[in-house]
């Protein structure tokens, strides 16, 4: 049996660094086991994460953060989905929602019953039957409730927050559990002449590190794991075309909503995500079809309050890493790869490394087995959100300029182009077993990108049509008071978690 | 439900019959189903062997086609099942249990059998089957139902059964009968292709009568009369999975345990589970390794290529075919009418619909491949000629990966389209012998005390737990309180 691993280095702070810092020392907790992050606070770190996905609080959860007290800490503000704008066409409108739609009944899904009470002129807008949706658009929140009968059970919500300050309450967090920071810059990687794994890290200053196993959370450079041990980039650029992005923060003075929104511009999108104390702009375009100039003009007059800050330019490649775990050394972050955060995925994929790292844990004879199902994981999990993007940009209407003329008729790749046309015959969401993205995630997009499926369920048929509207119907008004008893977002957030509060 | 009115299916047995029984089912007088049924190959199961072992699945399946599962049980002969006992597999004189409950709990977030990994290497632990409720109940030939309440124990477990499977090919074709599917006596002589689209436009009789319909079923069997006429290629396993002949028997014999048995023996292995009346047994083994008699019934085991092709659908043998050591064959039916059923088209087009059927069953059936070649390959009998020749035998590449894993971190590293989860892999890997080097890196975070006396607590509740159900005998349902007809409502 060999040895355990006794010594991490951790190369980069930011997000990825400190979300993984801060983890391994919670969750290993083994007082042989040292672990060192790298850091100069001369590189800027990226953190376009502003916004998550549900699956965060278990993260936080494993990490013993209080919720409330992280909201205060990060500027948090609660989200309920993500609003599309202008995605199918100019002036559409449609909420990716954490909650299904509606209930299924006689054990078919709910869309598909819809699908036929619409055909026959007797069903809302789908919308209309999703409680996170109404609560959102009303501008509302509350937590939702543990009684599986309840309605306001069915529902989650994730946070939009500040990633900065997010990075920074982990690293108080990591630190008072052991985790010691090293102020630099890595001016080498020193690899081992036999085995190709890396020894040590040298700084600028002279100072040298060594590690047992490596973590790569240099960022888009991928420090150690392009530059030292070359593993590869797959380039997605043929399926995601957009390749920059300028990000501004500006003032606002409008409530702030639980939700983050994606509207469709010439070239690419622009996010708003509305904080405690900003709202976070950018947009994120395609080089080859807008100038940097022109994006950050348009940024700049889309911005609803006075700017806070400089605009910032970011430079991207979308694809993945070909091997995200090599060797001694993991890449958790922008160096494993870049999916825009379209669907807020940066932080998640982070989360899931780490996790899975947690589950693979090496140890001194790093069987090249654990990399090798760490891979197959992680490229699942690129792979299918990768997917779940390209069908934002595939399934539009859109000719209005040569971008939206180009995403409309480009080739998508052979696991989407399958799942569309499944939807399209017949209403059905592929399923599988490794994936963010499950069945009602799915329903939301072909929904709101205007995927109309030429068939649905035919077992939905067995249920007599008047009560089967009947039961939509009161579904629909149950969501609706629902939805309007709960307090607006602004007064919960004030009430739990404000960040001008004494904490 | 517009376009498609009219299915036919092609054969009777377990595929064509569950398939009439649950379409119709399922879509009432909506869709009009048909079964050309060959007198000729009357009392052909559809499957392998005259009795099946089934999985929970089926139990299930039962349940969504209405029928009373005591009628049943006793229509069928049936008895319970709790799992199976592998016996010689690993050494000569070992045996253990691939049961339908989970092992132990989890602790800490850490599966547990990391835990109980940990304790064995310290001398500590029970045998893996003490902490599974279905194998310490079914041992000690007991029979319980899973518990409803999440805290209980008894509540991860559930149960398949053994039957006769001519009887229950009766029962689906009664229930399908009455609901309207209609019997079309006749053999299948030839087809006619529809041009263009590569799907059927009828299927011509022995008598040269032409039967339309909008969809094919092809339960014709091994042959796979209809799919493989429309292009359909064999998919042989039979390099990993050698054996090729199988015959049954029925000798009386009082109800046993609610448990399948397969031994190993020389040149194939022996499969014995209790029927109501009697001990239902089949010999499967590989010809090549035997003295080479022709007695039994010859197979192969593999899938074709493609399992919907235009508006035709193989199921059962004529899409899969694997030897019962995991109990798959009337699984792989239900599953396959599920399937169906769940992508059943709503208007004339079916192409995207099969692009995810011919996706789905072919990695369902090569994951049961998978499950099953690693009885072989892990076996433990040097000096046999079919067994060496199994562990030398390079596995499938899914296979060897999730191999590597277990053995080195107890790893269970699963696919799309698994039948099976984590405890049937946990129990097969460490039935056979492989033996993680590592657990988990968390499960040394409980201290080695309190591990100890929780597995202990766990260990004695699930010995109470079990010994407190009736034995196997007392829980078959009893003949005077059924009704002679099946409720099929």
């Amino acid at each position: 049996m060999t040895s355990g691993i006794k010594r991490i280095v951790v190369v980069g702070g930011g997000t990825a660094g400190w979300m993984t810092a801060a983890a391994l020392a919670t969750l290993l907790k083994r007082p042989d086991l040292s672990i060192h992050l790298v850091e100069s606070e001369e590189i800027g770190t990226v953190g376009v994460g502003e916004a998550t996905i549900p699956h965060i609080r278990n993260f936080n959860q494993r990490l013993g953060l209080d919720e409330d007290r992280f909201m205060a800490r990060t500027q948090a503000t609660f989200k309920l989905g993500i609003e599309f704008r202008d995605w199918a066409r100019l002036g559409d409108s449609y909420i990716h929602p954490f909650g299904a739609y509606g209930r299924s009944m006689d054990r078919v899904g709910f869309h598909h019953h819809w699908l036929r009470l619409r055909r026959a002129g007797r069903a809302a807008d789908i919308h209309d039957y999703s409680l996170p949706i109404v609560a959102a658009r009303m501008g509302r929140f509350m937590r939702p409730e543990t009684d599986p009968r309840s309605l306001n059970s069915t529902f989650s919500y994730a946070f939009q927050f500040d990633a900065g300050l997010y990075a920074a309450y982990l690293r108080e967090h990591a630190e008072s559990r052991g985790v010691v920071r090293t102020e630099g810059k890595v001016a080498d990687v020193e690899l081992d002449a036999d085995s190709g794994h890396i020894r040590a890290v040298t700084l600028e200053r002279g100072e040298r590190l060594e590690g047992d196993l490596f973590i790569d959370c240099s960022g888009f450079r991928g420090l150690l794991i392009e530059g030292a041990l070359r593993a590869g980039y797959e380039d997605w650029t043929q399926w995601l075309p957009c390749d920059r992005a300028v990000a501004v923060p500006c003032d606002t003075f409008e409530p702030s909503t639980p939700y983050t929104r994606a509207t469709a511009l010439e070239a690419g999108w622009s996010w708003r995500i509305p904080l405690q104390h900003r709202v976070g702009n950018g947009y994120v375009y395609s080089s080859a079809f807008v100038s940097d100039d022109d994006a950050v003009e348009r940024v700049l007059g889309r911005l609803e309050g006075p700017s806070r800050a400089e605009p910032r330019l970011l430079r991207f490649t979308t694809g993945r890493r070909r091997r995200q775990w090599m060797r001694n050394c993991v890449a958790i972050g922008l160096s494993s790869g870049f999916l825009e955060p379209l669907e807020s995925t940066s932080i998640h994929l982070i989360q899931a490394a780490i996790t899975n790292l947690v589950e693979l844990f090496p140890d001194q004879g790093f069987d090249p087995a654990d990399a090798d199902e760490f891979n197959r994981i992680m490229d699942l999990e690129y792979d299918r959100i990768r997917d779940f993007l390209v069908l934002h940009y595939n399934a539009t209407e859109r000719s209005d300029t040569p971008f939206w003329d180009h995403c409309r008729t480009m080739g998508v790749p052979d696991s989407l182009s399958e799942k569309m046309a499944l939807f399209k015959e017949r209403g059905v969401v592929a399923r599988y077993r490794d994936g963010l993205f499950l069945e009602p995630s799915w329903l939301a997009v072909y929904f709101g990108q205007r995927i109309e499926p030429d068939a649905y369920d035919p077992l939905s048929d067995r249920a007599p049509e008047a009560p089967l509207s009947e039961s939509m119907e009161a579904l629909r008004i149950e969501i609706q008071k629902a939805a309007a008893a709960m307090p607006s977002h602004d007064a919960f957030v004030k009430a739990c978690c404000s960040a001008s509060a004494p904490a | 439900m517009s376009g498609l009115k009219t299915v036919l299916i092609v054969g009777g047995g377990s595929a064509g019959w569950m398939t009439a029984a649950a379409l119709s089912r399922a879509f009432g007088a909506r869709l009009s189903v048909r079964v050309l049924e060959d007198p000729e190959r009357a009392g052909d199961t559809g499957v392998l062997a005259p009795f099946e072992a089934t999985l929970p699945s089926l139990t299930a399946f039962n349940a969504s086609l209405g029928l009373d599962e005591a009628a049943l049980m006793l229509a069928t002969d049936a008895t319970f099942r709790l799992g199976t006992t592998f016996g010689d597999w690993t050494r000569r004189g070992h045996d253990y249990i691939h049961p339908f409950s989970e092992f132990g709990g989890t602790m800490d977030g850490v599966a547990f059998h990391h835990h109980w990994l940990r304790l064995k290497a310290a001398g500590k632990a029970g045998a893996l089957e003490d902490y599974s409720v279905a194998a310490v109940a079914a041992r000690k030939g007991r029979f319980g139902r899973p518990s409803d309440d999440l805290r209980s124990v008894a509540s991860t477990m559930s149960y398949g059964m053994h039957l006769d499977v001519a009887a229950y090919v009766s029962v689906m074709r009664s229930a399908a009968i009455a609901r309207g599917v209609e019997v079309v006596v006749g053999a299948l002589a030839d087809v006619k292709r529809q041009i263009g689209s590569g799907g059927l436009d009828a299927v011509i009789d022995g008598g040269g009568r032409r039967i339309e319909a909008d969809m094919f079923i092809d339960a014709t069997g091994q042959a796979g009369d209809l799919i493989t006429r429309l292009g359909a290629e064999w998919v042989s396993y039979a390099r990993w999975l050698p054996c090729d002949r199988i015959a049954s028997a029925l000798t009386a014999r009082s109800v046993g345990p609610a448990l399948t048995e397969a031994k190993a023996t020389r040149a194939g292995w022996l499969w014995r589970a209790p029927l109501r009346t009697g001990l239902a047994t089949s010999r499967i083994w590989a010809n090549a390794f035997s003295a080479g008699t022709d007695e039994g019934t010859a197979f192969e085991n593999g899938r074709r290529s493609a399992t919907w092709i235009g508006n035709c659908i193989a199921i059962g043998l004529s899409a899969t075919t694997l030897e019962p050591l995991e109990a798959s064959g009337l699984h792989l039916v239900q599953s396959g009418v599920s399937k169906l059923i769940g992508l059943f088209p709503g208007g004339a087009a079916m192409t995207a619909s099969a692009t995810e059927y011919n996706r789905s069953v072919a990695a369902e059936a090569d994951r049961l491949r998978d499950l099953m070649i690693l009885h072989y390959r892990a076996n433990g009998r040097t000096g046999e000629s079919l067994w060496d020749a199994a562990r030398s035998t390079p596995p499938p590449d899914e296979l060897a990966h999730k191999i590597r894993m277990f053995a080195a971190r107890g790893r269970v590293s699963l696919y799309d389209e698994e039948t099976f989860e984590d405890p049937s892999w946990i129990a097969v890997f460490l039935g056979q012998g492989i033996v993680p080097q590592r657990y988990h890196p968390l499960a040394d975070q409980v201290p080695p005390g309190v591990l100890r006396e929780r597995l202990d607590r766990m260990r004695a509740l699930i010995a109470r737990e079990a010994e407190a159900m009736p034995l196997h005998a007392d829980a078959l349902p009893v003949p005077a309180r059924a009704p002679e007809r099946l409720r099929t409502s």
